[in-house]
């Protein structure tokens, strides 16, 4: 009877182990990424090679899981940040403002989704801004705020999407060089206001 | 006995059947042998390669499988803002406007033509698995036009970083038979929609026509 709880035992632990350490160590490096695949910049996150014919598994992996269409970075760069720069989840409840000082790169786009990345559904129809549609300040900086209700000036509307990510394209060749090279420029910062 | 919550866990009274319970487990897991440990570990390790190599040689991206049933094959088509095969896509920026070309090249090559007249524009190919083998922006200060045939051969069409290796090429090879072509259109605000929507119609897909031979 001892002999045959101890080979249960075994064999129980052998399985969750092997099976279940394999699995969610295999979809955790898919979907989150690790320093092997992605570069972080503050909240910022990429996949290091997304999109390109000679990307690791693990990147492959994720854009297929995914159902992405990358572009290749030395085209575009894509960042994406579910946190905020203090490391705290974005959410639709809560009020940020992204500032693009000392943000040089010659065209970006920032828009805001919900965590399955579909555009949030608004009054104002708005879901993004890039750097021929935002408002600047006179000092050639521009402030977006993402809140759920109306603000003045940039305001990217988050009305009822719960968790929201962020996702930044710059279309500029030095950004790309950057990441190549694994100099990573520095981006703008994510900081929340208020709170409920 | 009352338990003060204040009190360290390690002075804390324990009940007793919470003891005996932590007592046999552990009895459990003493059990367990160090071979056992090691095999699952390389297992788990093997598990873990099988799922990602599976995965990024074998998985089918479902933005490209939902997109083949509703694209039709070689053409091009502008989806205008808010159509429902762009918010197929996941995480397409919402404040651009898209052409978009399924191509199968199974009866032979086809022809693209498209301009990037302004920043912002841009043109990538990608595999059905999402693989963006080929990417072009619009240039800083001049339209871009570009014409090319995208054709089907077994040979490295382009570096690994997606750009072509002959940079005036006038000839696409692409690694797969049938693939997907996104031209993206920055809006620059509503009014300018229209005059977008004229660009990207600009935009053609199809097989390229072959002279008859010479008789």
């Amino acid at each position: 009877m001892q002999i045959a709880i101890g080979i249960l035992v075994n064999i129980a632990v052998f399985l969750a182990l092997s099976v279940g350490g394999g699995l969610l160590s295999a979809a955790y490096m898919i979907d989150a990424g690790s320093f092997l695949s992605t570069r972080q910049t503050g909240p910022w996150q990429t996949w290091a090679i997304a999109g390109r014919i000679d990307a690791d598994p693990y990147t492959r992996a994720h854009m297929i899981r995914a159902g992405l269409m990358p572009v290749t970075p030395l085209q575009a760069t894509t960042w994406r940040a579910t946190r905020d720069s203090s490391g705290r989840q974005l959410h639709s409840a809560c009020e940020y403002l992204i500032v693009t000082k000392q943000f040089d790169a010659e065209w970006w786009d920032l828009a805001v989704f919900d965590s399955a990345g579909r555009p949030i559904a608004n009054a104002a129809d708005r879901h993004a801004f890039n750097s021929g549609t935002v408002m600047r300040e006179p000092d050639g900086s521009a402030i977006i705020t993402l809140a759920r209700d109306a603000r003045p000036g940039n305001w990217l509307p988050t009305a009822g999407g719960g968790a929201v990510t962020l996702m930044l394209t710059i279309q500029d060749p030095s950004y790309g060089a950057a990441l190549d090279s694994g100099r990573v420029k520095p981006l703008p910062e994510i900081t929340r206001v208020a709170c409920p | 006995m009352t338990i003060n919550t204040t009190m360290p866990l390690a002075v804390r009274p324990t009940r007793p059947s919470r003891i005996r319970e932590r007592m046999k487990v552990s009895a459990w897991l003493a059990r367990v042998h160090w071979q056992t440990m090691v095999a699952a570990v390389l297992l788990g390790g093997v598990i873990h390669i099988a799922c990602t190599l599976g995965l990024a040689t074998f998985g089918r991206n479902p933005t490209f499988e939902r997109l083949r049933g509703e694209l039709p094959a070689n053409r091009a088509v502008v989806l205008p803002p808010g159509d429902a095969r762009v918010a197929a896509v996941p995480y397409l920026a919402p404040d651009m406007q898209y052409a978009m070309c399924r191509y199968d090249l199974s009866a032979g090559p086809v022809t693209l033509q498209a301009s990037l007249p302004d920043p912002g524009w841009s043109l990538t190919v990608h595999t059905p698995q999402g693989d963006n083998f080929y990417a072009i922006s619009a240039a800083k200060d001049k339209p871009t036009s570009l014409t090319f045939e995208i054709t089907w051969t077994t040979d490295p069409p382009v570096r690994g970083d997606g750009i072509a290796s002959d940079a005036t090429a006038t000839r696409l090879n692409s690694p797969t038979p049938q693939g997907l072509v996104i031209v993206r259109a920055p809006l620059r605000g509503l009014a300018w929609s229209g005059l977008i929507q004229t660009e990207l119609a600009a935009t053609q897909c199809q097989p390229t026509a072959r002279q008859a031979p010479a008789r």
